[in-house]
């Protein structure tokens, strides 16, 4: 089974992507910030990481180039998730090391594509 | 006795021969017992005829008794009288003055009458003209006071020392309501206040002085009918010899003018504050609106989110449920289409959206379009037809506005259309990209294609219910159509099928931004070439660099003086321009200037080329780069790296009033050794820089006290301080007032932000030093 964290700091955002992804049948691991994220990269070994920009602590921006700064965690392909569907967001996240880049409100299906690419 | 009578004779010789008519009356009857030759030729009478006759044979019988009146009165009052009359003669009317004696006897009775008559006629008739002229001259008077009285303004005559009136007409006694000639002699400090009057007087002195006309177009005087405005002119009146005698005050009275215009002031006053105001408000509704539609978009993810999930659960579980949670889901993405709409609308009006303007491949866009809109294409059983037909050629624009554009009148093609084709259809002519949206749906009016773009007017009132939409979808995509420099038309044909076409240059140019931004994708750029500038005058130096440069696909211009380069900037525009310092006639400082004051090329990177080490100029035009919040480390060593800014010998001032970011970044900064000093604000900032001097600077720009523009310029004005090389944090894309402001100031040395080939550029700058070095040391051995 596939490992998927989820860095996201919003309660209900992590709850319903949680559930809609375990019903995909994806094994779902969690932080609720950026430092956290970056610990859980490391410890957990996850197959793909969804990360949320706006976080506490330590933002996705940073906890995204971090983990794909370190030789250990870089492999691992990070979708960021953002509100702000703003122009420029995406080419930002891209060069923060993201691999892919979704708007919220997540539109399942399209992230759940997303996702197969790398992991499917 | 003999004596007497000698002297008779003699008497009366005298009396015929005197210049005047004499005449002897007896005292009873008033008949003439002697006259004199004058009297008698007075009367055309022969000599001697006269005596024994009265005045009533001599004169008209009216005349003749006023004379004999006189004589008894006389003769009663025992008194001379002296008359002055008109007689009429047979030679015509004489003017007499007669004086009339009584002739008394011993006891004191009268018994004669003295009669001595001068001939005043000709003295009479000069006073007569005399008179007449002094008449002509008054009725003359009379007539210019009457003018000047009459004048629709106010004249006033001061005499010239004292300055008393002379003259003063009508209109300025009823102005200030004061008895119609009563002012004669008077001054302006029987009737005005003081301190005004003592104004009056000296311009009233300064005219008569210099002899000038003096014009006051407003003075404000104190009335007893209350203030009024008056427009005046002041004229010396000269004398024959030249000097001023009077002063002549010409006062218009412009009260109601002023009043006008007062009022006219303040109503465009008003509305010049009504329109701040509006653009207030319109400001701070879009504010509003941006803040409001983010807080509405986090419950709104989670209604749409919560309720798939239960459509998921109900397909598995109860498909009873499923109908509604549809509704609620779908009426969740309605809102949040209607949020997104409206923040795009309040944007664009505000004038706060913005174009990312970027190289793009139409066909990969359609592409895109086609596989967003397909579901719902499908879901009116509609078909999507597109025709690509392109000429080759760049095309640059706001590609995310393009596709909106596209969805939205692709998507309202299917809305309007069941069971029937909705076509794409994509082609190009010379300048313009043409998108052609045809459906084959129900089509509208007239009346209602004309309202088809006005914002929440749909087609028809009850198309929202049956259709669903924002009815924002039109009037957006307009609005980005016409952003990018483009059209939009429309032809509808009802119940046939409506079609809508938009044109868009093929390179849209940012109205407010005349140098066009790259894009971050490079794979766009596989074929592009970046323009590059070189300003030098060594020739080896712009072969060399043409090498350099050409080998990294750069395309190159070369300029060999400062002037030519000047020239060649604002007609090729480059992207951006490598200047050399040391150049004969104008320096690379100087054309560093006229580039940054030049509209069209003060956006242009510069990257400065030189080998002397004088910190004053070398980065007089401060440093350098800004990082986006949050801060990436990597960029952030990388800066730091280029500035050769290393931990064991300099410290980094942070400036920055949000402790988590500061917090972070001093973190950061210390785990890799480097000395830390923290600022909350500008002023701190400052404070910090004075007692010791750091390597780097780290400024946020919105603080409180003191914002990151303010300390940028203050860091600036002090040249121990310009050497210290600047970098801007900031939680925003800089807009472009951000970038004027930090102009001169922050930004120039080297500027990469806008650069995603960051490391190739750095390397081309350090290849290029190193060849110079290199030439510089050929040449000097």
């Amino acid at each position: 089974m596939k490992k998927i964290l989820i860095v996201e700091d919003n309660e209900m955002n992590r709850d319903m992507l949680s559930r809609r992804l375990e019903r995909k049948g994806f094994q779902i691991i969690m932080a609720e910030d950026g430092q956290k994220g970056v610990e859980m990269s490391l410890t957990d070994n996850p197959d793909l990481i969804l990360m949320d920009l706006s976080l506490p602590v330590m933002d996705g921006w940073t906890a995204t180039s971090n983990i794909k700064s370190d030789e250990k965690t870089k492999s691992i392909p990070i979708i960021v998730l953002t509100a702000h569907a703003m122009a420029g967001d995406r080419e930002k996240a891209l060069d923060a090391g993201a691999d892919e880049y979704d708007t919220k409100p997540i539109e399942f299906k399209r992230l759940l594509g997303k996702i197969n690419q790398f992991i499917g | 006795m003999s004596f007497e009578m000698i002297n008779i004779e003699l008497f009366y010789k005298i009396l015929n021969n005197l210049p005047a008519h004499v005449f002897l009356k007896d005292a009873v009857d008033l008949k003439l017992v002697f006259v004199n030759t004058s009297f008698e030729k007075f009367n055309n009478a022969k000599p001697n005829s006269m005596v024994g006759k009265s005045d009533f044979d001599f004169f008209p019988s009216e005349q003749a008794k006023g004379f004999h009146d006189a004589d008894r009165e006389v003769l009663r009052n025992k008194k001379l009288i002296e008359i002055e009359e008109k007689i009429d003669t047979p030679n015509g009317t004489f003017w007499l003055r007669t004086k009339k004696v009584p002739i008394l006897d011993d006891n004191g009775e009268p018994t004669h009458l003295l009669g001595i008559a001068e001939d005043i006629t000709d003295r009479k008739r000069m006073n007569d003209i005399l008179e007449k002229t002094q008449e002509e001259i008054s009725k003359t008077k009379d007539l210019y006071e009457s003018v000047l009285d009459n004048m629709p303004t106010n004249v006033v005559l001061k005499e010239g020392k004292n300055l008393s009136f002379t003259f003063v007409n009508k209109s300025f006694y009823q102005m200030n309501d004061i008895e119609y000639g009563s002012m004669n002699g008077k001054t302006d400090f029987d009737y005005f206040p003081k301190d005004q009057v003592v104004e009056f007087q000296k311009a009233d002195r300064d005219v008569i002085q210099s002899g000038n006309l003096k014009l006051i177009p407003e003075e404000k005087l104190k009335t007893s009918k209350g203030m009024v405005w008056l427009r005046t002119k002041k004229i010396a009146i000269k004398d024959s010899k030249g000097v001023s005698s009077h002063i002549l005050v010409l006062a218009e009275d412009i009260t109601q003018e002023k009043i006008t215009s007062d009022k006219l002031k303040t109503s465009l006053d008003d509305l010049r504050k009504a329109r701040i105001d509006a653009e207030n408000a319109n400001q701070a509704k879009s504010t509003f609106l941006a803040n409001m539609s983010h807080e509405l978009r986090t419950p709104l993810n989670a209604i749409i989110g919560y309720s798939e999930l239960l459509i998921e659960d109900a397909e598995d579980e109860n498909q009873d449920f499923i109908p509604d949670l549809d509704k609620i889901n779908s009426s969740g993405k309605h809102l949040l289409g209607l949020i997104n709409d409206i923040l795009d609308l309040s944007k664009v009006e505000s004038g706060k959206m913005e174009l990312f303007i970027e190289e793009y491949a139409p066909k990969n866009l359609l592409q895109e379009v086609e596989s967003t809109i397909k579901p719902l294409i499908e879901k009116n059983k509609n078909k999507l037809k597109i025709e690509l037909s392109l000429l080759d050629g760049i095309f640059k624009a706001d590609v995310t506005k393009i596709r909106q554009i596209m969805f939205n009148l692709l998507s309202n093609a299917s809305k309007f259309t069941e069971n029937g084709n909705v076509f794409l259809n994509v082609r190009s002519d010379l300048d313009n990209i043409i998108f052609i949206v045809k459906d084959t749906g129900i089509g509208m009016t007239d009346e209602q294609v004309n309202k088809v773009f006005k914002p929440f007017t749909q087609a028809q009132e009850d198309t929202t219910r049956k259709f669903g939409g924002t009815g924002l979808g039109l009037t957006i995509t307009k609005m980005f159509t016409e952003m990018m420099g483009g059209t939009i038309n429309i032809s509808s044909i009802y119940n046939e099928g409506t079609t809508f076409t938009v044109s868009i240059p093929k390179i849209v140019v940012d109205k407010n931004d005349k140098v066009v931004k790259k894009s971050n994708q490079t794979e766009i750029f596989e074929d592009f070439k970046y323009k590059v500038l070189v300003i030098d005058d060594d020739i080896n130096s712009l072969d060399m660099m043409k090498k350099i440069l050409s080998k990294h696909d750069y395309s190159v211009i070369q300029a060999k003086t400062g002037k030519d380069g000047l020239i060649l900037a604002e007609k090729h525009l480059p992207d951006l321009i490598t200047l050399d310092v040391i150049m004969p006639g104008m320096d690379g400082w100087e054309v560093l200037a006229l580039l940054k004051e030049n509209e069209k090329t003060k956006n242009i990177p510069v990257i400065m080329l030189t080998l002397v080490d004088d910190p004053d100029l070398g980065y007089s035009l401060g440093a350098t780069d800004y990082l986006t919040k949050p801060v990436d480390w990597t960029q952030l060593s990388e800066i730091l790296k280029k500035h050769q800014i290393f931990s064991d010998s300099h410290s980094i001032l942070i400036v920055e009033d949000d402790q988590i970011t500061s917090e972070m970044l001093k973190k950061n900064l210390e785990k890799n050794n480097y000395k830390v000093k923290t600022a909350k604000n500008g002023k701190q900032g400052l404070e910090i820089v004075k007692n010791s001097k750091p390597g780097l600077i780290l400024l946020d720009l919105m603080m409180p006290e003191m914002d990151g523009f303010e300390f940028a310029e203050h860091l600036r004005e002090n040249k121990d301080w310009i050497d210290i090389p600047v970098v801007v944090i900031t939680a925003k894309d800089l807009s472009k007032e951000d970038h004027s402001r930090l102009k001169g100031n922050v930004e120039a040395i080297m500027q990469k932000g806008s650069y995603t080939k960051d490391e190739l550029l750095s390397e081309v700058s350090e290849n290029i030093k190193k060849i110079k070095v290199q030439n510089e040391k050929n040449s000097n051995s």
